[in-house]
């Protein structure tokens, strides 16, 4: 399992983009949470299942977006 | 229409398509001869829809286009209104960056930024959607940032530990080989390339967009590999001990398949160097043995500075690769000549002595394109402009019209297939509004042929919907839109025609006869087979793979 967390402007275009990469990619999304803190950003938090190379093939993927501004990936266990 | 209002008097001349897809693939061609992004600017809904195709091509062979596309008022967003498209919703995929401007302050910034973002690092088209009431809007003093991360498209400085170990695989194989895709020509390290193949004694081999980063004359050069590449360049592909992969995302075009390749990198057979500016192609399709990412021209310095030796060259097997070219130059050579009508391989050379070393060649997409892949030679890097990544029929007719407004001082060929032709040929009426002589030689097999090259070969000859019945008359068209047309009936009326045509900068249309039936594009490398498996003229039996004696 791993934890993919992504910080975008608070738009939801963007989030359109993040989401359309996602459902190309070869994985589980067993979580998604959209929350907003500063009113300025989104931070989205994936929850997923998947072969290590195809995790990283949707971080690579979600990182080419201009409106990520940060992205983090964390195993977190079986 | 309020920004074309807008541009009223100004210092912007607008140059009207005939269709929104004819203006993208021209601004895509525009932008690979100049190297700077070219603007479209496009209606809503229809305007809007019709530039899609082209997003995607310019997308998937990572050219800088810039789109504006109108949109309807804010106010009445998803209500259906007269021409509204959710446009931002459709092209998100195949798009670098996205925008839709929600206030007349980020209008500026946001244009801006798909500027910036289109031709930074890897390029890639963007749009910028603009709302009719913003377009309306008085013009703010003060801009509203756009937040985006642009840094992360701007490669790293090469690692110099990686590219260390690099080079002494590089300098320990016996059969090194350059694979140079499409981000080498972006990145302007041809002459690193070159250097690198002499001082490695190492056969470059490229991928279809990579082409038009080789001059053909360097004699290592063996030419595109893949579905329809040169024998010579699938033989040394499929039998180096080292490759260096450099600005290519691993096409199964370029490769057939993967499993070959996957299970000799993972046990240690072949040692794969990947170089590429795109974090994410990096072990996308194929892990490397060294994945570095970085620009290609900073990379192959780099690795210049660590390769000062070949010792360990195999020199028979550029002989052997030689050999194969040898052979299937002479078989084909054979096969044309049997040929009554003419035959697409001679037409190409016969093109190619009649257009001067720096004629920008454009092509459709079809049989035309794949022979054009095999046999057209090119001369100065970035002289060949095709529809790699998604084959886009109708491609060349506008592209060659781009080119031509990106460099009026160089003449500029079109190789088109009849199919490809008859989907864009509206777009010849800007060739005497805006004084854009193109020369256009169409191979007219009355066929879609490479899709019925398909049909013969996988469906046992089941051919259907492939074949044309009533064909216009190519020469009217010409006629209708003041061109010289032209129906050769011999191989020297062709280059005659064809060499004056370009050297007085006066457009044609040249109309050739071809046999559908001999219109067979090989090599070729069925879907799903691997480099060695290719389909080989008849004739020409030599086996792809190499044995070391």
């Amino acid at each position: 399992m791993w934890r993919i967390s992504a910080i975008l402007p608070k738009s939801l275009d963007g989030l359109g983009r993040l989401v359309a990469i996602t459902r190309r990619a070869k994985v589980e999304v067993l979580k998604m949470t959209v929350t907003t803190n500063d009113m300025r950003t989104y931070n989205v938090v994936l929850e997923i299942r998947g072969e290590p190379d195809e995790v990283n093939w949707l971080v690579a993927k979600l990182d080419k977006l201009p409106e990520i501004l940060s992205i983090e990936q964390i195993n977190i266990g079986p | 229409m309020a920004l074309y209002d807008a541009l009223y008097n100004q210092d912007i001349e607008p140059i009207m398509f005939r269709h929104e897809q004819g203006a993208i693939h021209a601004a895509e061609a525009f932008a690979r001869v100049s190297g700077r992004p070219a603007v479209v600017a496009v209606t809503s809904g229809p305007g809007a829809t019709n530039i899609v195709t082209g997003l995607a091509d310019a997308y998937m062979d990572s050219v800088p286009v810039v789109a504006i596309t109108g949109q309807v008022p804010t106010t009445i967003f998803g209500r259906d209104g007269f021409q509204e498209t959710d446009i931002l919703g459709v092209v998100t995929p195949i798009t670098k960056f996205a925008y839709q401007v929600k206030k007349a302050e980020e209008a500026v910034a946001a244009f801006k930024t798909a500027y910036e973002i289109s031709i930074i690092g890897r390029p890639g088209p963007t749009l910028v959607d603009i709302p009719r009431d913003i377009q309306l809007a008085a013009a703010p003093d003060r801009e509203e940032k756009i937040p985006v991360n642009r840094e992360k498209f701007i490669p790293p400085p090469p690692d110099e530990d990686k590219l260390r170990l690099a080079a002494k695989y590089l300098i320990e194989a016996r059969r090194p080989v350059v694979l140079v895709g499409g981000g080498v020509l972006w990145s302007g390290a041809t002459p690193e390339v070159l250097e690198l193949s002499r001082m490695l004694y190492a056969p470059i081999v490229s991928t279809l967009p990579g082409k038009a980063a080789v001059p053909h004359d360097y004699p290592l050069y063996m030419g595109p590999a893949g579905m329809h590449g040169r024998a010579e360049a699938d033989a040394a592909l499929a039998n180096a001990d080292v490759i260096l992969a450099v600005g290519t995302r691993f096409s199964d075009r370029t490769w057939g398949r993967f499993k070959e390749l996957q299970e000799n990198v993972k046990n240690g057979k072949v040692k794969l160097i990947h170089i590429d500016a795109d974090r994410s192609e990096i072990g996308k399709n194929v892990k490397p043995t060294i994945g570095v990412i970085a620009d290609a021209k900073e990379a192959l310095r780099t690795l210049l500075k660590f390769v000062d030796a070949s010792a360990q060259r195999d020199g028979k097997f550029v002989t052997w690769l030689l050999e194969i070219r040898k052979k299937y130059e002479e078989v084909m050579s054979k096969i044309a000549d049997s040929s009554k009508a003419f035959h697409p391989w001679r037409v190409l050379k016969v093109l190619r002595r009649a257009a001067p070393r720096n004629t920008i060649t454009t092509t459709g997409v079809g049989s035309h394109q794949m022979w054009a892949e095999v046999a057209w030679e090119v001369y100065e890097p970035g002289t060949f402009i095709t529809s790699a990544g998604l084959g886009t029929m109708g491609f060349g007719v506008p592209a060659a019209l781009g080119a031509k407004l990106a460099d009026p001082t160089r003449p500029v060929l079109c190789i088109d297939g009849d199919g490809s032709f008859q989907m864009t040929m509206n777009n010849l009426a800007l060739v005497r509004e805006y004084n854009l002589p193109i020369v256009v030689a169409v191979f007219d097999n009355r066929a879609l042929q490479l899709v019925k090259q398909w049909q013969i070969y996988l469906y046992r000859r089941r051919i259907i919907a492939t074949e044309f019945g009533k064909m216009p008359d190519f020469m009217k068209i010409a006629e209708a839109y003041d061109i010289e047309g032209i129906k050769p009936e011999s191989y020297d009326q062709l280059e005659k025609a064809v060499a004056k045509a370009l050297r007085n900068n006066e457009a044609l249309i040249v109309d050739l006869t071809i046999d559908s039936e001999e219109d067979i594009v090989l090599p070729w490398v069925k879907p799903g087979d691997w480099l060695t498996s290719a389909i080989l003229p008849e004739g020409m039996n030599t086996p792809l793979t190499y044995v070391e004696n």
